[in-house]
């Protein structure tokens, strides 16, 4: 062993025990409860965490978005100047292919609800998005390159993917044309444990669950392309 | 409280055997493997969401780009002099003992290896596109040369020929084989002990550190097998 590889061993475990010894500090989990009550009281979400990054730190979630955007039109501006390759040989193991398409349908199943209850409990569009990009992914390994691009032209995802960016802006300069602030909530609250309920939260949810999943899904498409499965 | 802990251990040995292992592909699956416990333990220290976040991107996603991305950055580009039994280009493809060290090379550190002839070493701007040069070069011959580091792997010898020629024993033994001259030719007394080497090029420096750990650490019984099959 060199030099080199001792100094990165010795970072590798001071950062674990630097981890390991924050794990054993932590503070009794203790919500204060008045803090907690105004939350659920003002955006109808039992999911505070959610309640805080898509309602009252939405301005911050947008921009995340727009970063999101950026990196996947990175990947793609930077892949379509490698050259795609001729031959591309999925997997055509069978065992493999029916278990990989079965976890698509049950990841898309499980994002679909994680994005919808996404206020309700432990969830939200990042999450339901990347959940459902995995299983794109999947998929897109046990198929020939014209086959996914078949299907990736016909629905023309990358369409949707720009129109769900505007349709995120333009629904958060919304309120300004009913005389409101823009961020702010339009929608009616409704009554607290219900999908249809806590203003925009599970609209904003949906957005950015559809905007995470073609943009992962894109990556994915473009890496196959032109790099080709292993 | 003890299963926070032991998750903590967990996770600090999967994070040393990533960073000391010595092929790529091990490493990023051990990544996959330190995903998911990261996740497990964020699960249990009352975070739900980054838990899910963590498993789909950090034992599934990141694993699959970093493996199609290894995948084609991994091309050894070899430069070859055609010498039979050592690097030759035949109708099945390639062979040669050269070769076939260079093939098994590759399949250790997880590259592809792509072969391209050359006729000389004296052209110093087309050699200087390649990582590894092979096909019979001696110590001897390409001491002096500065862009390339020398990796001795067998012991041979030059003779000298009637015409003061000097050949290695794999060109003489086929220049007699095909009978462009015979052994009478040969002048007996000016042998000299040397060593064929691979040139490696000096800006693939870590890939000449490999290969000599490679050549180092090689099963001798293979090695005797990849040369009794191709030099008899």
């Amino acid at each position: 062993m060199n030099f080199k590889n001792l100094i990165i061993v010795i970072l590798t475990f001071l950062t674990c025990l630097i981890t390991v010894f924050s794990l054993l500090d932590i503070p009794e989990f203790r919500i204060p409860f008045e803090e907690f009550k105004k939350i659920i009281e003002e955006t109808n979400s039992p999911n505070a965490v959610t309640a805080y990054y898509l309602n009252y730190r939405l301005y911050d979630t947008m921009f995340e978005v727009f970063v999101f955007t950026l990196s996947v039109y990175g990947v793609v501006f930077f892949l379509n100047s490698v050259p795609s390759l001729e031959k591309h040989t999925p997997f055509s193991d069978p065992v493999m292919t029916f278990y990989a398409r079965f976890a698509f349908a049950l990841s898309i199943l499980s994002a679909v609800y994680i994005a919808i209850v996404g206020h309700l409990s432990p969830g939200g569009g990042f999450v339901a998005g990347i959940v459902a990009g995995t299983g794109m992914m999947l998929v897109s390994l046990t198929k020939t390159i014209d086959e996914i691009e078949k299907s990736f032209k016909i629905s023309k995802i990358s369409n949707y993917e720009k129109i769900t960016l505007l349709v995120v802006v333009l629904i958060v300069i919304f309120p300004v044309l009913m005389g409101k602030k823009s961020f702010q909530n339009f929608l009616p609250l409704g009554e607290t444990g219900k999908i249809f309920s806590a203003g925009f939260i599970p609209l904003f949810d949906l957005l950015i669950f559809l905007k995470v999943m073609f943009g992962s899904w894109s990556i994915t498409f473009y890496f196959i392309k032109h790099r080709g499965v292993v | 409280m003890i299963l926070e802990i032991s998750l903590g251990i967990i996770l600090i040995l999967l994070a040393l055997l990533v960073v000391l292992q010595n092929k790529p592909l091990k490493a990023i699956i051990i990544s996959g493997a330190f995903g998911a416990s990261a996740a497990i333990t964020y699960f249990f220290v009352g975070a739900p969401d980054v838990a899910m976040a963590e498993a789909s991107i950090g034992a599934v996603f990141t694993t699959f780009v970093y493996i199609v991305a290894l995948k084609h950055s991994g091309k050894l580009k070899i430069g070859y002099l055609n010498v039979p039994g050592l690097a030759e280009e035949s109708s099945q493809g390639y062979e040669g003992v050269e070769y076939e060290i260079l093939k098994l090379f590759s399949e250790d550190v997880s590259m592809t290896i792509e072969m391209h002839r050359i006729d000389s070493l004296d052209d110093k701007e087309r050699l200087t596109e390649f990582d590894i040069i092979c096909g019979g070069i001696t110590e001897k011959e390409s001491a002096d040369r500065a862009d390339f580091i020398s990796i001795p792997y067998l012991d041979t010898n030059i003779f000298q020929t009637k015409e003061g020629e000097k050949l290695d024993l794999v060109r003489i033994k086929n220049m007699i084989m095909s009978g462009s001259i015979t052994s009478s030719d040969i002048e007996q007394d000016t042998r000299e002990i040397t060593k064929y080497i691979f040139l490696v090029s000096k800006e693939s420096e870590d890939i000449g550190e490999a290969l000599r750990d490679f050549l180092q650490n090689i099963d001798r019984k293979k090695f005797d097998d990849i040369i009794r099959r191709n030099l008899g």
